[in-house]
């Protein structure tokens, strides 16, 4: 198998993605531009050079090591010109304290699968297994369809977690392969969702009965975002769509928060949510308390 | 199965209810008064003090300071023991065992009674012989001189024995039919001329009347307490625990009641002699026949047994062990291993010592339970440890098949074979760092060209400093059967009687002794620090290595973030952990060719009590990133701050070491309770620690606490003053414990998600 998939990130011992103990497989590329997007660096679809001011120790080895003198040194700082920089990751070799990384790494399957066989016992004896998440992991869906076959050959429990904008046929293609799904659910209004998201939601929407009607379970996400996903009115009516589906097994609210803004300045991005504070406990729980009103179950604030 | 664990939470009956109260009460921890800092934390002090650097632990007149300062019992004191009133003081001392026996003698007759109005089991002695009686060495000088070698070299003894007696034999027979053996015995030692012999019997046969005498005066107390009371609920219980003492002083144990009295007898017996014994060994295989055979003939309910071993955990904190398999190799679990994890849950976390052993084949529902005790109670009790790979270390070590399946458990962090077995973990250890340390100051003159040069110098200071402990280890064993026998633990040692030997002095048939290893994960993270900037990337030379370390990184911070930026031990990275295999393996080499007096030889345990953040305060920078005077790494647990890559990379890291060459070595488990949230927390917890022990994982410590907790427990201690701690191989108050080993705790890696 020598098609190679574009992975910015492999995490271990993750119990958050779904059930048991989990290594996430973070796919990078997304069709979605939130603004609320922790993770800027899963979003283009190519690798990515970041850097770490606080890590930096100013020894210049990167600026020596790139082959297209993208980097320069600026005011006690490294510049990278992006316009440049072809994300080759020289520079992130040979940085020495690791404040230069770079993000996005072409791996094989059998190279991601390596990571992933080594936490198999802990898979078998607390329910868990593999989370394919990104960015849209459904955007590299060849990489992807092989990868869960591979996990599927060797018994390993899959889920994916999508934003759900991608061609049903594809993503059929793809259920063939996941145990369970984790779908993301942001913004019922459709003009919003198009604002805040940059497309529209009605092909989600759409998936989403699709796979319900396949049967297979899905657990719903949904961002809890100050301002942007957190009113009642959307509440309310992710509440009655949810209502009409069969197989969704549990909801989990996520809180927002603005780890991922250190990322937005290394990546020389602009966060356009600074300053946006998390949704209070009683905000979270009033959101729990309109879809539970409604009748749906296991819905849970993470 | 998740409705029937939440049924299985057990609660304490009014009896115990009260007997926690009149008696195991704890001492309130007041901030402003450092000095009610209890058990542990003089503990703590003691181990800071000599086990990690060792020899500066005996004064001018060749005395053990520290041993003085040992006044672990802080519940309640009666008022040391007058020294002066020793026969020692009085007829003058002598380095003879007899010597030693009419001093402990005197103390055990001597020592005020203490009985509380809600015991079943009855039993506190609060004079303790190392507090009265001189531990002089004959030979001083050669002591002192030993000990210094060794410091120098990172390793530390003290020969004090922590192993598992038989009890069995003891219950078989009683104080009275040991007592019997023991005249029988040096009658036939008198025919052969044996004097040594003779003499070491006829000492213990004046420590067998001790107890016995005490065990009498227990029951006229008791009788005389039935008498004056007016209860007749309480009337009644002196009257039946007379009745027991009576009959223990006069003969074996024959009911359930009898058996757990007299265990608890032996281990305060024991702890008279020195605190830190008292291992009572595989209580539910003890136990099983008495309680089978009472709840037959319905003398004993199966709630009063519960009550009787919960009354063990609250009096004198034994250690204890319960599951395992039996000699054919099946499931060794058995009703009175339930009702041990009920009594201890029921004491609503209470710090408690004891060990579960997991093996494939346990009782699913059992395992899930001590999972479940631990997950409600947070008081890291039970600790859970992996029996398999206990009993074939043992094989490994040269322990025959036959006797190895009673492997046991018997202390923090390490286990051996009841009653055959000499052991030295607590007490013998080795440092790597200074090894590490040490090599780096030779490799200069060495003018050493490449790392295999450099690793081949390392192993060679290790196998220094394993032979100036074994050197060590030898001067104390010529000295201990006369300075400080353990006649108590010896007598239910079979061979020692058979032999006319002390334990200390070649009983029993097993010497293989143990060493803590301390600065494990610093010490292969140095070395890779050193193959990749020394030798691999040619960064700087040792002697700037040297010079660097000096400043602390001072100056030199780029060089520290390049180090810090290194692969590190815990990662689950191949290349770290196969130097850590190989630091392991030529470890485990080099001790297995030191042979003490007794023809044993030595094998690791990678734990060590507190000592890590003692020796981390003395210790300068190390090639690993470590600034002076920081901790270093707790037992085969990576380094604080270092592990960053979640649960299962710990454990594989540290699961590639192979723990079937070791006596031991916990996995420290800092739970955050997030990480088990979800629907059933429980089976979580038991399939994480089952998938450890599949992976060769040797023990499992867990503290299932949020870090806010701990810190918010150090600024208004007098909020927190029931949160328990999993220190190492010990539970501990967490506001008693000293300032230093509170910060420890807060900066492991804690797992959250
Ligand atoms: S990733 Fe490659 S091209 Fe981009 S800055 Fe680094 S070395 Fe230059
Ligand atoms: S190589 Fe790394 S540490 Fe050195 S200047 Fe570049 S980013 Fe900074």
């Amino acid at each position: 198998m020598d098609r190679r998939g574009l992975i910015f990130d492999i995490e271990r011992s993750s119990t958050v993605d779904g059930p048991g103990i989990r290594t996430v497989i973070f796919l990078k590329g997304c069709p979605l531009r939130c603004v609320w997007c922790q993770n800027p660096e899963s979003q283009k679809p190519f690798p990515e050079i970041r850097w770490n001011p606080e890590k930096c120790i100013r020894c210049l080895s990167c600026i020596e090591a790139c082959p297209d003198s993208a980097i320069s040194f600026v005011d006690n700082n490294i510049k990278t010109d992006r316009n440049l920089c072809k994300g080759c990751g020289a520079c992130a070799k040979v940085c020495p304290t690791g404040a230069r990384q770079l993000s996005g790494e072409y791996m094989t399957v059998d190279e991601v699968f390596d990571t992933v066989k080594r936490d198999y016992i802990f898979y078998l004896n607390t329910g868990g297994g593999v989370t394919v998440t990104g960015g849209e992991p459904t955007s590299q869906a060849e990489f992807l369809i092989d990868f869960l076959k591979k996990c599927r050959e060797n018994n390993i429990h899959t889920a994916l977690d999508t934003c759900g904008f991608t061609e049903w046929k594809k993503l059929d293609e793809i259920l063939k392969y996941t145990d369970l799904i984790l779908y993301d659910l942001k913004q019922m209004d459709p003009e919003k969702h198009l604002l805040y998201t940059g497309v529209d939601n009605k092909k989600i929407l759409e998936n989403l009965v699709k796979i319900d009607q396949k049967g297979l379970p899905v657990w719903i996400r949904v961002p809890v975002v100050p301002g942007y996903t957190d009113d009642e009115d959307n509440f309310n009516k992710i509440a009655s769509f949810l209502k009409g589906l069969k197989n969704i097994k549990r909801v989990d609210l996520l809180t927002y928060h603005s780890y991922g803004e250190q990322k937005y300045q290394e990546m020389d991005m602009d966060y356009t949510l600074k300053g946006l504070k998390p949704p209070s406990r009683k905000k979270m729980k009033r959101c729990k308390e309109i879809l539970e009103m409604a009748g749906i179950k296991n819905v849970f604030i993470s | 199965m998740s409705t029937k664990l939440k049924e299985k939470e057990v609660n304490a009956s009014p009896r115990i209810k009260k007997n926690l109260k009149t008696k195991g009460q704890v001492h309130p921890f007041n901030p402003k008064d450092p000095s009610s800092k209890t058990v542990t934390d003089k503990f703590a002090m003691l181990q800071g003090r000599y086990t990690p650097v060792l020899g500066e632990a005996i004064d001018e007149d060749g005395e053990d300071l520290e041993l003085d300062q040992l006044e672990i019992d802080c519940l309640l004191n009666n008022g040391p023991f007058n020294a002066d009133e020793l026969p020692s003081s009085k007829e003058g001392f002598k380095f003879d065992v007899i010597n030693w026996a009419k001093d402990y003698e005197a103390v055990v007759k001597g020592a005020p009674l203490e009985i509380f109005p809600y015991e079943e089991i009855t039993g506190r002695l609060h004079w303790r012989l190392y507090t009265s009686r001189p531990r002089k060495y004959k030979n001083v000088e050669k002591i002192r001189k030993l000990r210094k070698k060794a410091w120098e070299y990172g390793a530390g003894a003290l020969v004090w024995n922590r192993t598992c007696p038989d009890l069995g034999s003891g219950l078989k027979y009683g104080w009275t039919g040991l007592r019997d053996k023991v005249i029988k015995k040096y009658g036939e030692f008198e025919k052969a001329g044996k004097k040594d012999e003779v003499k070491y019997l006829k000492a213990a046969e004046i420590v067998c009347n001790a107890i016995i005498f005490k065990i009498g005066q227990y029951a006229a107390a008791h009788k005389r307490y039935a008498i004056s009371e007016i209860d007749p609920e309480r009337k009644e219980r002196y009257e039946r625990i007379s009745k027991v003492c009576e009959n223990i002083a006069k003969s074996a144990p024959r009911t359930f009641h009898e058996a757990v009295q007299w265990i608890h007898f032996f281990v305060m017996f024991d702890k008279v002699i020195g605190e830190c014994d008292g291992p009572v060994g595989r209580i539910d295989q003890l136990l099983i026949d008495f309680y089978d055979k009472d709840i037959e003939k319905g003398t004993v309910t199966r709630e009063e047994a519960r009550d009787m071993l919960a009354d063990l955990f609250i009096h004198l904190d034994p250690w204890l062990t319960i599951g395992g398999r039996d000699k054919e190799g099946r499931d060794a679990t058995n009703e009175v291993s339930w009702l041990v994890l009920e009594a201890y849950d029921s004491l609503k976390g209470f710090p408690g010592n004891f060990a579960v052993m997991w093996h494939e084949d346990i009782d699913e529902d059992f395992y899930k339970y001590a999972c479940d005790v631990n997950y409600r109670r947070r008081s890291g009790a039970p600790m859970i440890v992996n029996y398999d790979i206990m009993r074939e270390s043992l094989i490994n070590q040269g322990i025959k098949k036959e006797d190895a399946w009673n492997a046991c458990h018997n202390g923090c962090g390490w286990y051996s074979v009841p009653g055959k077995q000499y052991l030295t973990g607590d007490w013998c250890s080795m440092n790597l760092l200074i090894s590490v340390m040490n090599t780096l100051k030779k490799s200069v003159s060495a003018n050493i060209k490449d790392f295999d040069k450099f690793l081949d110098l390392y192993n060679k200071e290790v196998g220094t400093s394993a032979a100036a402990l074994n050197n060590l280890v030898n001067g104390y064993l010529d000295e201990a059967p006369s300075v400080w026998p353990e006649i108590v633990v010896s007598l239910n040692m079979p061979d020692c009687i058979d032999k006319g030997m002390d334990v200390s002095g070649g009983g029993v048939p097993y010497y293989v002794a143990t060493v803590q290893i301390l600065g494990f994960a610093n010490a292969v993270n140095s070395l890779q620090a050193i193959k990749k900037l020394v030798f691999e990337d040619k960064l700087i030379s040792l002697k700037e290595l040297i010079e660097i370390l000096d400043k602390n990184y001072k100056g030199y911070e780029n060089i520290r973030e390049t180090i810090i930026n290194l692969p590190k031990f815990g990662n689950d990275n191949d290349t770290v952990d196969k130097l850590a295999c190989e630091v392991m393996d030529n470890l485990c080499d080099t001790l297995k060719n030191q042979k003490n007096k007794f023809g044993g030889s030595y094998y690791p345990l990678l734990w060590s009590h507190v000592g890590h953040v003692y020796i981390g305060k003395e210790l300068g920078a190390t090639p690993d990133g470590r600034k002076k005077g920081e901790t270093i790494a707790q037992g085969g647990n990576p380094s604080h701050g270092t592990a960053l890559e979640g649960i299962t990379c710990h454990a594989r890291s540290m699961a590639k070491l192979d723990f079937s060459r070791f006596d031991g070595g916990p996995l420290q488990m800092e739970l955050d309770p997030a990480l088990l949230k979800g629907d059933n927390p429980v089976d979580r917890l038991a399939g994480i620690i089952k998938s450890f022990f599949e992976m060769g994982i040797e023990h499992v410590e867990i503290n299932i606490h949020t870090l806010e907790d701990l810190k918010q427990a150090m600024k208004t201690p007098e909020k927190y003053q029931n949160l328990v701690v999993r220190v190492t191989g010990f539970s501990s108050r967490f506001v008693a414990l000293r300032e230093e080993i509170q910060k420890e705790i807060i900066a492991r890696i804690r797992y959250k998600s």
